[in-house]
Parts: structure tokens; sequence; C-alpha cells
């Protein structure tokens, strides 16, 4: 008895969906007419519908995305051409239709990325199996056992009572923590590590083997450079690196 | 050091022994150019001797390999448990998934931002971005010329030498479904245009000396 086998192709969401149609319509997704894509989606909720298949509120919105794009491109007036040739869609950052386009070919682009990531895998694991003549030098755990050879109890006195003497001898010392002053740090930084027009992150204002008192003062002192509008403090991103760039 | 070869016939053969020996002490990948720095043979006789080792080492227990711009002598990796056992050696471990993931996006479109790696995998990537700078396998190459003027991520010579590659152009290709992915420009930031200009952050002092392979912005699967 054949087996027959049933491969379905399989929708993460409805970016796939829609790159689906673009496949089967062989649409040129650059300029992705939207009539034909519109219609075959909602063709397809139709079909869901009727099989009481209920989807997530993600290919609902999508939906409307597509019929709003649609609505636009019927007005008149509208830069939102269906013919080729038309760049301008690159231009206009707040055009949705634009943006459908932009996801969709990230989308696409993730999908042959993941493609051929078993062979970086591959690739990976024979590299990691390969080793070199440098593999075995540092050896980090070398397993120290030497024998203790003949050791009697009175030399285990003896080094005993020369370490109690050697403690006698020490003395606590104390260590001095020099208060750093502000308007020092503030200098130091003005002329040492952050000069005119140049841009900084706030690891780089720090000297080698910084002391927790150091790295606070230097924080304080940037606050207070950025209050004297010395200098500004730039952030890509909330998560991203705090940049510090000197402006006087 | 200076070198005294015999005058022998077939010179190609000295050279090959010597640079067999140079690559057999070598403590990391030996280039062309750095082979022929330290031995009295132009380049064209030094890439002979490397063909021809080659040649050889597709037949030995030994492997010869190609990575990350230079020559290197390895284990085979088929014997990789006998060899480690024997020599209590540790694998280094691979990537996570998600890493793996992200830093193909990164070799693929570099040099490439945040933004444009989030829009991409449709996640956040903040935290595998740090580990992956940590591992010395991506870093920042400069900064985009826009709106916060966000790093740009590239890989390093530590990824080549990860996935056993001679090159970035080494990669798999991609393949598109569609024909008119395949030229077209990188992945876009939401809501930018295309790639516009990068700044080199020279203030910022990072390693200068790296070299042009790592920044290499061929698009691939282009």
């Amino acid at each position: 008895m054949k087996e027959y086998i049933l491969q379905l192709p399989s929708f993460e969401g409805p970016l796939d969906l829609l790159l689906h149609f673009v496949r089967t319509r062989e649409l040129d997704i650059r300029y992705l007419p939207i009539a034909p894509i519109c219609h075959d989606y909602l063709e397809f909720l139709r079909a869901c519908e009727e099989i009481d298949l209920t989807l997530s509120s993600e290919w609902l919105a999508m939906a409307a995305r597509l019929i709003y794009i649609k609505s636009c491109t019927l007005l008149p007036g509208r830069a939102l051409d269906e013919a080729p040739g038309t760049e301008s869609l690159w231009m206009d950052v707040d055009d949705p239709k634009a943006q459908l386009i932009r996801e969709l070919m990230d989308r696409e682009r993730l999908l042959a990325i993941r493609k051929v990531m078993p062979m970086l895998r591959a690739g990976e694991e024979q590299s990691l199996a390969s080793f070199t003549r440098a593999s075995g030098e540092d050896d980090e755990d070398v397993e120290v056992t030497r024998e203790l050879g003949e050791i009697g109890i009175y030399d285990l006195l003896d080094l005993y009572r020369r370490v109690l003497l050697r403690r006698r001898r020490m003395r606590p010392m104390e260590i001095e923590v020099r208060q750093l002053r502000l308007s020092e740090v503030i200098r130091e930084i003005l002329s040492r590590w952050l000069p005119r027009g140049a841009k900084k992150l706030f690891r780089a204002l720090l000297p080698v083997g910084f002391s927790l008192h150091q790295a606070v003062m230097t924080f304080l002192a940037v606050l207070e450079l950025a209050k004297m509008d010395r200098v500004r403090l730039n952030q890509a991103d909330p998560s991203d690196h705090l940049v510090i760039e000197r402006v006087r | 050091m200076r070198w005294q070869l015999l005058e022998i016939t077939g010179r190609h053969r000295s050279v090959k022994d010597l640079v067999e020996n140079l690559l057999f002490l070598a403590p990391e990948p030996l280039s062309l150019t750095r082979i022929a720095e330290a031995v009295p043979h132009s380049k064209e006789e030094i890439a002979a001797a490397l063909d021809a080792l080659q040649a050889e080492y597709s037949d030995r227990g030994l492997k010869l390999r190609y990575v990350s711009g230079g020559w290197e002598i390895t284990s085979d990796p088929d014997l990789a448990d006998a060899v480690q056992e024997f020599f209590n050696l540790q694998r280094r471990k691979h990537l996570s998934r998600q890493a793996l993931e992200t830093l193909a996006v990164i070799a693929y479109n570099q040099p490439i931002t945040r933004g444009q790696i989030e829009a991409i995998r449709g996640v956040q990537t903040t935290g595998t971005l740090h580990t992956l700078l940590e591992s010395n396998l991506i870093r920042v190459v400069g900064q985009r010329d826009s709106l916060g003027n966000p790093y740009l991520y590239g890989t390093t010579d530590e990824f080549l030498r990860h996935f056993g590659l001679g090159d970035v152009s080494e990669l798999p290709p991609l393949e598109f479904e569609h024909e008119s992915l395949a030229g077209v420009g990188k992945a876009v930031e939401p809501g930018n245009g295309e790639a516009e200009g990068i700044v080199t952050p020279v203030e910022f002092g990072f390693d200068e000396s790296a070299s042009e392979k790592d920044t290499n912005v061929q698009q691939k699967g282009a």
C-alpha cells in the first residue's frame, strides 16, 4: 500500500501567507500590486471561516491593513501607483504600502537565512571539532598531584612555628582612600580624556583599574559638564551605549 | 631569521617543506602575505607550495584548511572524540539558535544596525548582540548617518574561524524565492530609505588595523 505524504506550506504569520501569494501569482515584490494580494488574502480568511478555523488577531489586523492600502490606491491624487517604475515608494517613509513591502522583504530575507542555517551549523560543528597544535597548550586545569614524601610530625610543627613568627611581624596596613574633588575630575576629563570635538563612551573616560569612587565621581562630573553645556549626551536607544560628546 | 636553503633541483619541493613546517608550528592561521614576509621566496612560489600541500593533505590524517584569510593545519574533525579524550581538550561551545540566527543576519547584511536586525528577525536582539560582541564574533564597524546615529555591526576574524570560513564570500549563498529580491538593497530601517552614509568613528579609537575583509560589504546571495 503506497504511502502518500502530504506536504503543506506552513505559515507562521500573515506575512508568510502574503509571500505565498506573491510567489504563486508571480508578482514583483518591489511594486506589489495590491488588488490581487488583497483578494487572495480575503478569500483565505473566508475559507478559514467556512471550515470554522479561528485565526488570531494578527491575521485580521493584516486584512485591515491590506484593505486600507487598497483603498488608498483607489483614491484619486495619491502617489500610490500600481504601475511598475514608481521608485518614489521608497522615499515616502509613512507610506503604508512601502512599509508592507519592506516587511515582506525582511521576512523573505529571514526565511532565506533560515534555510542556510543548517549549513552554517554543520560548518560550525566541523570547525569546533578541529584542533590545532595550539589547542593543547594552555591547560588551565592541570591536575597537581604531588607526593608529599617523607614529612614527619616535627617538620609540620616547625612549619607552623615559622608561620606564627611571620604573622607576628606583619602589621595591618592602612590604605588611604584619597577623596577626589569634583573640580579635579572635571579638569582631568577636559584636559586628558575628552579633547574638544571628541565622542567617547563613558568607559573610555575612566583610567585603567579604576575604583568605584573614581567611577562615581566621573559620572557626576559628566552630569555636571552636561549641565554646563560643555558636553552632549547621545544615546541611539534607551538600552544602547551612552556616548559623551565634547562641544565646548 | 635568515634561511640558507640548499639549491636543489625542484625548488618547489623545498619551499613546500618550509611552508609545511611553518604551518605546523604556527599558533594561528598564516596568510600568504605573512609567509612571504618570513621567507625568501616569491608569493607565486609560496602559492604553488600551498596548492601542492593542499593536494597532499587531502589524503592525509591531518587536515589543511584555509580559514580567516590564512592557512592552518588541524586535526581531523572526524577524530575529534578520540583526540579530545586523549588530551583532555575542551571543545568550544556552539552557539544557541538565537545567537546563530542573529549572527547570520549580520553576516549576510553587514554592516547592519540593531534596528535592521530586529526588523528582519522580528524579535529583540539586545542581549544576543552583547553575547556576540563579548565572544568577539561581531564588532561595531561604524555608525549610520541617520537619526540617533545607531551603531553598525559586522563580523570579525573570529567569526570566520568559528565557522571554518576562509572569507565572508565563502558563506553559503542565499536563495530567494523572488528574483526581484536578489539584487535589491539590504534590510532597510523601518521608516527609512536605503542605507545611506556610514560614519566610521575614528574618535572612538576602534582598532583600525583590523583587516578590510572584516567589513566585506559584499552582498551575499545577490
